[in-house]
């Protein structure tokens, strides 16, 4: 019974001392016990041992907005401070001032044990004052009943001073930059009499001019620039055609490259021997005729079996014959009308085409 | 004393006259703390101009988001004078004021020195300049599309080849600035679906919208992105170097107005 009962008392002054080590005890040997899952705090941090002591060491505490600082949770006392998960600072709502990004973390073994985590933070506004209260939940397993050993501590919040961020120094900044904004720039030119006239004529028949504005019209605005020039230039052609039949005609004689042709060395060298090589290649490109003939009988022959009109052949063959006269003639001669000639039978031949 | 005399006339103005002259007002008081040497001050004075600038009763210029983001510059933020530049040149794309002071803030936006993650996060390069768009060649693309087709007339009329590759020549040219108007209004519709947004401070780009998800680059601050999607309190982004990824939503500013 007497061991019985001081078994009890041992074990009640145990646990009256909490954070009491045995003698000889060393805090890293300090066995943890599992936790237990009913009566867990949503906000345990997975520390187990303890008691622990948490505390922020920021730097620098004075800074600008947007400047960052590195802050370190340091938690010291024994347990299983090596194998605890980093407490995610960013997703504390006392944080959201601040952006937070996760840095390193070390585990420093000794008497007693501790383990820092490193943040890097930046204060988003000047209203930030401080780094707040740090919530820090562990389970200690020498608390009886286990449901009791859940322990909270708190780390201190630290005092920051936030400024706004300075303005660039002077000579950084260009000399345009520093230019005040003029009132034509804020409120546009000022209207000239006679507009604003207009708008109080107009105002008084209940119309806003500055109502009026251009977008409604602006699309058929952009169609007619469009559309417009080139109807004013089918109107124009289909009046030039109608008043000048001839000139249109010689403009479609042209449409022919063949004919184009013909007409351009016609017009370039109306000798004989020119304007009989002009023809003769004319009708090979445009009706047929075949390299070999070369006479006028020949052409003649070889134009009528091709299917081309008789008036067509006929015509030809008398131009190329009058070619041969001026160029094979007994004495010298010319014929100033055979260039003529034979670019108005082109034309005609390419009418009836 | 132009400025007192505004003052006293200014509680029975228009809320456009009172921001207008509030905004003129708060830069003139700027400039002269700057001038003390008092920058925290001067800086508060500017960025309450600013303020003024960008409320939605003044009528919307280039002219007046260039003064705002000389006005933010001054307070020394960066990315919303580069926002404000932006939004200018929205509204006047060829307005030579806004390009060099948003080509100066650009420059000064510290990118990472490496040269491939610089290019990963730079902007989005421009292939077609500003100036040959009908909003301002309109004069000139008219006048030659009207040469062109009286060129084409003429040669349908003659059938003289020079008129031909005359009428061709003067449309070609008609074509340069309405390609260039159809780059815009391409580039004003992607800014329309997927605004610019400049990252207002120094941020991870994160792979998924939570701060537990690992970080791809760091972004700096003035960095350029366009916003993708926007889910719980994080945007979506993507680079000029196309590089995709998350930032919380209090870390950027639009560069558009948002109605």
């Amino acid at each position: 019974l007497v061991s019985f009962v001081m078994q009890w008392i041992t074990l009640i002054a145990l646990m009256g001392e909490p954070g009491a080590l045995g003698p000889g005890e060393s805090p890293g040997a300090n066995a943890p016990g599992s936790p237990p899952i009913v009566g867990q705090p949503v906000d345990f941090s997975g520390a187990v041992g303890g008691p622990f002591v948490v505390q922020w060491i920021a730097a620098p505490t004075e800074l600008t907005t947007e400047q960052p600082l590195t802050l370190t949770l340091r938690i010291t006392g024994p347990g299983n401070l090596a194998a605890m998960p980093r407490p995610a600072l960013g997703k504390l709502d006392s944080f959201r001032s601040f952006a937070v990004e996760d840095l390193d973390d070390r585990f420093v073994p000794g008497d007693p044990p501790r383990r820092e985590f490193r943040y890097r933070l930046r204060p988003r506004s000047v209203a930030v004052t401080e780094i707040p209260r740090f919530k820090f939940v562990y389970f200690n397993p020498r608390i009886a009943p286990p449901s009791r050993g859940y322990q909270t501590t708190y780390a201190d919040p630290v005092a920051l001073t936030v400024n706004p961020r300075s303005s660039p120094l002077p000579a950084d900044v260009p000399a345009w930059m520093l230019e005040p904004p003029t009132t034509d720039e804020l409120f546009g030119p000022p209207r000239p009499l006679w507009r604003r006239g207009l708008d109080r004529l107009l105002a008084v028949i209940g119309v806003d001019t500055d109502e009026l504005a251009p977008e409604s019209g602006r699309w058929f605005a952009a169609v007619a620039v469009v559309i417009v020039p080139p109807l004013g230039c089918v109107a124009w052609l289909l009046v030039w055609r109608r008043r000048h039949p001839d000139a249109a005609r010689l403009a479609a004689g042209r449409r022919s490259r063949a004919a184009a042709a013909a007409l351009r060395a016609f017009a370039r060298s109306p000798d004989a021997e020119a304007v009989a090589s002009a023809l003769i290649e004319y009708l090979r490109d445009r009706h047929g005729l075949p390299p070999l003939a070369t006479t006028p009988g020949e052409i003649v022959n070889k134009l009528t079996t091709g299917g081309c009109p008789a008036p067509l052949a006929t015509t030809a063959a008398e131009l190329l014959r009058r070619c041969d006269a001026v160029r094979f003639g007994p004495a010298p001669a010319t014929d100033p009308a055979l260039a003529a000639d034979a670019a108005k039978a082109v034309l005609d031949w390419e009418a009836a085409a | 004393v132009n400025f007192a005399w505004l003052l006293l006339l200014v509680p029975g103005q228009t809320a456009a006259v009172q921001d207008g002259v509030a905004a003129q007002l708060a830069f003139s008081r700027g400039m002269l703390l700057r001038a003390d040497g008092r920058a925290h001050d001067a800086a508060a004075a500017f960025r309450r101009a600013a303020e003024r600038l960008e409320s939605d009763s003044l009528p919307p210029s280039a002219a007046v988001c260039y003064r705002a983001g000389n006005a933010w510059f001054l307070a020394g933020d960066l990315p919303r004078a580069i926002a404000a530049y932006r939004r200018g040149l929205g509204l006047d794309p060829t307005d030579v004021d806004v390009r060099s002071a948003f080509a100066y803030a650009r420059g000064q936006v510290q990118y990472p020195p490496a040269e491939e993650l610089s290019r990963l996060l730079r902007p989005e390069r421009e292939f077609w300049a500003a100036w040959p768009t009908l909003h301002s060649a309109g004069g000139y693309a008219f006048a030659s599309y009207v040469a062109g087709c009286l060129a084409l007339t003429v040669w349908r009329m003659s059938r003289r080849r020079w008129l031909l590759v005359a009428g061709l020549v003067f449309l070609a040219i008609t074509a340069v600035p309405a390609v260039g108007s159809g780059i815009q209004w391409r580039n004003a519709r992607r800014d329309a679906a997927e605004p610019v947004v400049v990252i207002i401070r120094d941020v991870p780009l994160r792979v998924g919208n939570g701060a537990d998800y690992p970080s791809k680059h760091d972004l700096p601050r003035g960095c350029e992105a366009r916003r993708m999607f926007e889910r719980g309190g994080w945007v979506q982004i993507e680079t000029g170097g196309g590089a995709i990824g998350w930032v919380p939503a209090d870390a950027v500013v639009m560069s558009v107005r948002e109605t």
